[in-house]
Formats: C-alpha cells, structure tokens, sequence
C-alpha cells in the first residue's frame, strides 16, 4: 500500500468511528435515523446546512474546471451569494409557514400550500431524479481518489464500487447525527487543505498567486476571461448558469428543508448576512486548478488536476491527508443526499400511495430499501455515464430549480392554485430533458436549464390567468395567509 | 412581501445580486489587474465579499422598522 493510500484509509476509519460514536444509544427509528429525531440543537442544524455546501464537487470539480474551462468556472464563486440573497427574501415566510402548519418536508410544504397529493408526488420526484446526478458526483469524485492514491493499482471501476460500499456502510453505521459530527471534521479538514495548497502551489512553483497568475494570462491569454476554453461558454451562458443555480440553491430537498429546522426567522436572514464569506475558499481552489494548469497541462481528466498536482507537489502523507479530506467531502455530502431523498419517497410518496397506517418498522425498512435503490442508480452512472463533476452538477440544478417558480408563488402569491404550477413543473422538465438529450444545451447561449425555467415560469404564469379568469377570485388555498 | 419587507431594505439586497449578474458582460475583462487578480475575477470576488455589507444593511432596515422586530410575523 502506497503512503497516501494509508493515510487516507486512516482518515476515513476515524471518522466512521465518530460517526458510531456521534450516532448515540438507543432504538433507530425512521424518525431518529433520518431526521435526528427532531432535537437537534443550533450547532448541529447549522453544521448539517454547511456540511452539504463544500462537497467533491467544490474540491475537484470546481479545480478541475479552472484547469479545463477557466473562466466559466467562476459562475460557482457567485452562484451561492445569489442563493444567499434570495433566501434572505425566501427562507422566513417559508419558516413562519412551516412552523403554523407543522411541516417537516419539501413535499409537506407543497401538500400544504397547493392541497395537491399530485403535485407533492411531482415534486418528490424531481427532487430524487435531480439529486440521483448528485450523488453520482460524490461517487465518481471518491473513484478518481481511491484511483490516484492506490497509483493506478486499483482501476477507476472498482475505486468507484469502493466509493459506493464504503458510503453506504457509512450511512448505515452512523445515521444522520453520527454523520453531523463527521461534518465537522470535513469542514476543518477540508478548509485547512484548500488553504495550505491554495497558497502554497503557486508559491511553490511561481513565487506567489499574482506571478502564478500573471504567467497564466501571459501563456493564456484567453483563459481567464468568457469564454475561456470553450466556444459555448460566454457571458450569457454563464449569467443564466449563475442565476439558475442562485434560484435553484434552496429548492433541493435537503437545503430547503433546512429553512424548517431554524429556530427563528431572523437566525435565516443572519445567516443568509455571513453565508457568502464561506464561499471564499472556492477561490483559493481555482488558485490551485490553473496552477496545475501550467504545471502539468494536458491531464486526460482534468478533474484530476487538484490531485495530481498535490501528489507530485507534496511528501506522501500530505497527499494523504488532501486524499482523506476529500474522501470524506463525498462521504459526508453522499450520505446526507441518500438519507434525505430515501426518507423523502418512504414518506411522501410510498406512504400516501400504500394509504393505509403503516408501522415504522415498516417505513423504516422502506426508507432502507429506497436509499440501497437510489444508490445503486448513482454507481450505475457513475459506472456507465461518466461526466464532468460540475456538469453533474448543472444537470441536477436543472431538474431541481424547477421547483423555484412553485416555492415563490406559493408564497407570496395568494390565489396562485395547483393546476399552473404542474403544468409549468412539466413543460420545464420536458423542455430542459428535450434540449439536453437533443444536444442544445447550451440553447442560443443559454443554459438549457434557464431556458427551462423560463418555460416553466411562463406556462405557470399563462395557466394561471386562464384559470383564475374561469374561477373568480381564484380558489381559496389553505396555508396561505402568511 | 411588500408590506412584509421594506422597499429600501429589499433595494439594497439586491444591488449585489444585480450588479454582479448584470454587469458580467462588461466586467469581461483582464486589464486592470488590480493585487494580481485579472478584472473579471476581480469583479466576482468583490461582489461576493460586499454582498455580506449590503444584505447587513438590509437586515438594520428591516429591524428599525417602528413597530416590528426584523423578520418578525407583523400582522
């Protein structure tokens, strides 16, 4: 076994020893496994929201696309600061409405507000198929790991079914809270390394940040400006990318539901103030994408580049530690993604379809079942249908910034009903799943997501004049005097 | 929303997002370096680090509102 190889099996034994340790005593419910049984306190809600924002794809993808693409790549330095501001808006009326109705989940609060078990299952469905490339992502990221560290002795395949079981008897072991306490330990691990070789690399080899990147623009003179190293990829490519991922930042099941556990409205706005200062290390990572870029250029697979400069930049254990840190940045954020979307379907979907009362031992082995099937469907991705770690991530947020246009209208529109928000949920899937399988994406410059919710927004909005002229007044809607 | 959100507080959250968004085709650009960094990047990076000031600024507006807490179920 190689140096690196050992420290980063090391690194992830000890946090799967936190995870058993944090998990606590007692009978595991479905309550208690998914949702911590309903006590968490301030620290650990805050660090399950963080735990699930620097993930692979901010460490590798995010690296790998400075290297590859350059310029475009700066769309996800901004796009969680619009997530943030909207938020600021969003996040308390959704608060004080789950809070008087006594909601628990995404699908809750669309049951709650459009009284329409279709459209909550619609939802729950578009929520599981978007987070499926999610997860993909953690598993590839956790293959190219396993993959460099062993040096090549283990092939990418099996490093990726390697990524698989060890999260899964990650999620097994630990439960939600054992893996909140994990989530420590990723952040700080995470947030030292990036620092240490978002500084130390380009020192290394050019004697600091500003020469690294004065080389760059000398070698590159493209790189750093849109569309950098693509033809697509211009200024509104990346200001649509920018402001479908800001709308669809809090419509994933697990950031939204995250509004649910604050424990007032204001906490919501206060974070929503500091939020956009953790998004300085995505920089720092950029830092080590082009300097990888000039160091060693033509990497068959760019998302490799942060790992390969480090392996050849450091002593092994150094890489190991960068390797264990990453291992468990997709350990924790694939975990969190496969709890969450597996309860989701165990409680808004299989539950209302079996309508009679089941037992929780019952909806607990659903939710097991469920969680084994959705990570099978990501291994079999991540197998089959490789792609970019960040474009994964753009196909996810096309699906799930859907949902944007019900969220707010439901909101802060009264008399918007069911009807136009399906509607518009359909046309814009169909349209963004049409444009991506036909290869128009992006679409006359735009990414084909925007241009779906574009559709979808439109339809709702026409759908919605339709009907509200057929029903004067349009129909009372419970939920909706916020 | 209107009534729940001042109009100056909702102003000044959304320079940052506005200015940031919209002024990427302009902003595309290497000259000025300024510290080393490129313009472009330059521009990203201070929106990102002022939007915090501004969304600060919004969350005083709305909690000086006379007789509501910032946030705070008004009606």
């Amino acid at each position: 076994m190689t140096t690196p190889l050992l420290v980063i099996v090391a690194f992830v034994l000890v946090s799967a020893v936190v995870g058993v340790i944090g998990r606590g005593r007692g009978e595991m419910d479905i309550e208690r496994w998914a949702v911590g049984g309903r006590r968490f306190g301030v620290v650990l809600v805050w660090l399950l929201t963080a735990g699930e924002i620097y993930t692979t794809f901010t460490f590798l993808g995010a690296s790998g696309w400075a290297y590859s693409r350059g310029a475009p790549a700066f769309y996800i330095l901004a796009y969680g600061t619009i997530g943030y501001i909207i938020s600021f808006f969003l996040l308390p009326p959704v608060w004080r409405m789950a809070k008087r109705l006594g909601l628990h989940t995404q699908p809750d609060f669309f049951l709650a507000r459009y009284d329409s078990p279709a459209l909550a299952a619609l939802v729950v469905l578009i929520g599981v198929v978007s987070i499926v490339p999610y997860l993909q992502l953690q598993l590839a990221g956790l293959g190219m790991i396993v993959e460099i560290a062993s040096a090549g002795a283990v092939s990418s395949h099996l490093a990726i079914v390697v990524g698989f079981a060890v999260t899964c008897v990650f999620v097994y072991t630990s439960g939600i809270k054992g893996i909140a306490w994990v989530a420590i330990i990723k952040d700080v691990a995470m947030i030292v390394a990036v620092v240490v070789i978002g500084i130390g690399l380009p020192a290394m080899y050019f004697g600091g940040v500003g020469k690294m990147l004065a080389e760059l623009i000398r070698q590159h003179p493209t790189h750093l400006t849109f569309p950098g190293g693509t033809t697509t990829m211009g200024a509104g490519w990346v200001i649509s990318t920018v402001l479908l991922t800001g709308m669809g930042f809090y419509c994933w099941p697990h950031t939204f539901a995250s509004a649910f556990s604050a424990k007032d409205d204001r906490t919501l706005r206060r974070n929503a103030v500091v939020m956009p200062l953790y998004q300085l290390p995505i920089l720092l990572v950029f830092f080590v994408g082009f300097t990888a870029l000039l160091v060693m250029p033509g990497l068959a697979n760019p998302d490799t580049a942060l790992l390969a400069l480090v392996g050849r930049s450091y002593p092994g254990w150094f890489a190991g530690f960068v390797g264990g840190a990453g291992a468990v940045t997709a350990m924790v954020p694939a975990a969190m993604l496969l709890l969450g979307a597996s309860t989701l379907v165990a409680k808004n979907l299989y539950r209302p379809l079996r309508r009679g009362a089941l037992s929780d031992q019952h909806l607990m082995r659903a939710s097991r079942g469920f969680m084994l099937a959705i990570a099978v469907a990501a291994l079999a991705l991540a197998l089959w249908s490789p792609h970019e770690l960040v474009k994964l991530l753009i196909f996810g947020y096309d699906g799930i910034a859907q949902l944007f246009p019900g969220i707010v209208l439901g909101v802060f529109v009264r008399r918007v009903t069911a009807r136009p928000v399906i509607l518009g949920l359909l046309a814009g899937v169909a349209v963004v799943i049409g444009l991506i399988w036909s290869g128009h994406d992006p679409f006359l410059g735009l990414n084909a997501g925007f241009v779906g919710l574009v559709v979808n927004a439109t339809v709702t909005f026409v759908t919605m004049a339709i009907v509200n002229t057929g029903e004067p007044g349009g129909a009372q809607v419970p939920g909706t005097q916020c | 929303m209107a009534r729940d959100v001042p109009f100056r507080s909702l102003i000044s959250a959304l320079i940052p997002a506005v200015a940031l968004v919209a002024g990427l085709p302009f902003a595309n650009r290497l000259q000025p370096v300024v510290l080393g960094l490129p313009f472009l990047l330059l521009w990203i990076l201070g929106w990102v680090l002022l939007t915090p000031v501004f969304l600060a600024v919004a969350y005083l507006l709305l909690a000086s509102r006379p007789n509501r807490t910032a946030g705070g179920a008004g009606r």
